[in-house]
């Protein structure tokens, strides 16, 4: 005990710097920003401020890069609420009670609990990480590469498995984002693999570009086709208080929600949009009146919104105690790390404290920031949430130029934007999950190094994965998920009749 | 031929302006080709003015406006602040 109090004032000394202050704040800012704006979500923004933080120290970067996302968190709730718009995906469910509740005037309430909700499971997230963290690590430290193989395999199959409708569309990613993760160079020999002789594939296709063109462009192609009509909530917004019988309603929600999203946030391919889905169906049922819900109850509001905070803190903890990123936001950050040469792991801790023990404590901090910045300056983004689409979506696409054109300085990117963007469109018509595609993008290139690694020891043997107990299991278990994927269709599809029933359309 | 097309295919396409999308896609690849040759300035002045351009002449004018502003103000920003280079093309006299 006396050992986490130490670190933690540790991580705080860090965070508290004056940068490191400045950064956290920034962040937290951008976050609510992104998340109050529809259209551009967390990933293609920490995408596209990816080359920004390369000119600054890693712990800065990640900070902010951290306080993004939370941050994002926080606002995609305000336009749930007040526009029946899913500011940002996570926040897909907040419409259902938020807006109905906005409609009754109500919307101070249902945006006062959700970051106050917000705010509990950041705080409770932070705590969890900082017990669960030093645990996983001394896990952590004992792998070698062979385990590696199998938890990188075991973690690509889990993010397909959880993230994708079928399974084999999952898969279809996923097996397309390893091999976009092979073009360039081979890292060990050097030969050329796909790059069609040209020299513009040798060094690889721009991650950050494919990324932005995934999940930024194509959200933008997808709403431009669609004639939207935004029926921004036109009553004053007062009392962002919750009264009494409002906390006395959400106090189970949060409660349930904050422990459900972390843990849930754990999982590669856990996310924070699936534990919304899942804490929203767990709260009807578990609600005396589970008939009023959908009509505006703030259990509806308080549940999902817990959750998708308490998640995005749950995802840090394989990133920073084992190097494995489960989402693609986390991708976005380990390449952050990589950038600066810092490589996420067990030996993060001992290696490099200030940004563990440093990024940790400015969460704290930034649940702080995001808590002002949500309630007394609500206004402000109900503001900005008046900007028309017509305005925002060129400045979209704008930032994403210039994000993918930053990193290199070549014109190359941005047909690869142009590329991925398109393609991301189709997917999204056509219901194929980008993240898959992503995560194998990012980790093929490490799972290919500790393969060749583990081939190395063995001589060339593929059984050393088989005959080490811990990577046998990890293999087991990927086997086992591929093989239970029909059963999980089935329930898959119970469960969505609990939401058809709902009332959402 | 079309009629060979199951309901669910014609829903994603049908009620929706989905001509824009090509079109879009088409600019961002004007867009990268001409960069380095025209220059960053006025390709975002014509790319920007193109995505904002609207119905009725005072949504013309605030596009094409709108756009040599956004193109100024966001070149600055990322030459000054961020130290990226970003080319000048036709403007490097």
């Amino acid at each position: 005990m006396m050992d986490i109090t130490q670190h933690i004032l540790y991580g705080f000394s860090v965070a508290l710097t004056p940068e490191n202050l400045f950064f956290c704040f920034l962040g937290a800012f951008l976050g609510t920003l992104i998340g109050v704006l529809p259209g551009l979500g967390p990933a293609a923004s920490i995408a596209l401020l990816l080359p920004i933080t390369f000119k600054i120290p890693p712990t800065a970067a990640i900070i902010m890069l951290a306080g993004i996302y939370y941050g994002a968190m926080y606002g995609g709730s305000t336009t749930s609420i007040l526009v029946n718009i899913p500011g940002e995906a996570a926040s897909v469910v907040t419409c259902f009670d938020g807006h109905q509740m906005a409609k009754q005037g109500r919307a101070g309430p249902a945006l006062g609990i959700a970051a106050f909700g917000s705010f509990i499971a950041g705080t409770f997230g932070t705590i969890m990480i900082m017990l669960l963290a030093p645990l996983l690590v001394s896990v952590g430290l004992k792998f070698g590469p062979t385990e590696l193989v199998g938890l990188i395999f075991l973690g690509l199959v889990m993010v397909v498995f959880f993230s994708a409708e079928s399974l084999l569309k999952g898969l279809m990613m996923a097996v397309i984002g390893l091999i976009l993760g092979t073009v360039g160079l081979d890292p060990i020999y050097g030969t050329e693999r796909l790059t069609f002789g040209t020299t513009t594939l040798m060094g690889g296709v721009e991650i950050i570009a494919v990324v932005m063109g995934l999940f930024g462009i194509s959200e933008v192609l997808v709403n431009l086709e669609q004639i939207l009509k935004h029926e921004i909530y036109k009553g004053r917004i007062k009392g962002l208080l919750p009264n009494k019988k409002d906390w006395k309603d959400s106090v189970g929600p949060i409660t349930r929600g904050t422990f459900l999203g972390f843990f849930l946030g754990l999982i590669p391919g856990g996310g924070t949009i699936i534990p919304t889905f899942m804490d929203y169906a767990m709260e009807k049922k578990l609600s005396k009146h589970p008939e009023r819900f959908g009509t505006g109850v703030i259990e509806g509001v308080a549940g999902p919104e817990t959750t998708n905070n308490a998640a995005s803190s749950g995802c840090f903890v394989p990133l920073l105690t084992l190097g494995l990123p489960t989402n693609v936001i986390m991708a976005m950050m380990l390449g952050a790390l990589m950038i600066h040469g810092v490589t996420p792991g067990p030996l993060l801790v001992k290696q490099h404290p200030d940004v563990f023990w440093g990024v940790i404590a400015s969460m704290y901090i930034g649940n702080i920031v995001l808590i002002i910045l949500n309630l007394p300056l609500i206004r402000m983004w109900v503001t900005i949430l008046k900007i028309p689409y017509a305005i925002l979506f060129p400045l979209i696409i704008l930032f994403c130029i210039l994000g993918a054109y930053s990193v290199n300085q070549e014109y190359i990117d941005i047909i690869t934007l142009m590329i991925f963007g398109g393609v991301g469109y189709l997917m999204r018509k056509l219901k194929y999950e980008g993240g898959p595609l992503v995560l194998g993008f990012i980790l093929g290139p490490m799972l290919e190094e500790r393969l060749r690694q583990s081939l190395l020891i063995s001589h060339g043997d593929f059984s050393i994965f088989l005959s080490r107990p811990i990577s046998l299991g990890f293999l087991l278990f990927t086997m086992a998920l591929l093989i239970s994927s029909p059963l999980i269709a089935l329930l898959k599809k119970r469960f969505k009749g609990i939401y058809g029933s709902s009332g959402i359309t | 031929m079309w009629q060979g097309i199951s309901d669910p295919a014609r829903a994603l396409w049908t009620g929706l302006r989905w001509k824009k999308v090509p079109y879009t896609l088409a600019a961002l690849l004007g867009y990268a080709l001409l960069l380095d040759w025209v220059g960053y300035l006025i390709c975002t002045w014509i790319l920007m003015a193109y995505l904002f351009w609207g119905k009725g002449a005072k949504r013309k004018g605030i596009a094409i406006i709108g756009a040599m502003i956004v193109s100024v103000i966001s070149y600055m920003i990322f030459r000054n602040l961020l130290k990226v280079r970003l080319p000048l093309g036709l403007l490097r006299l």
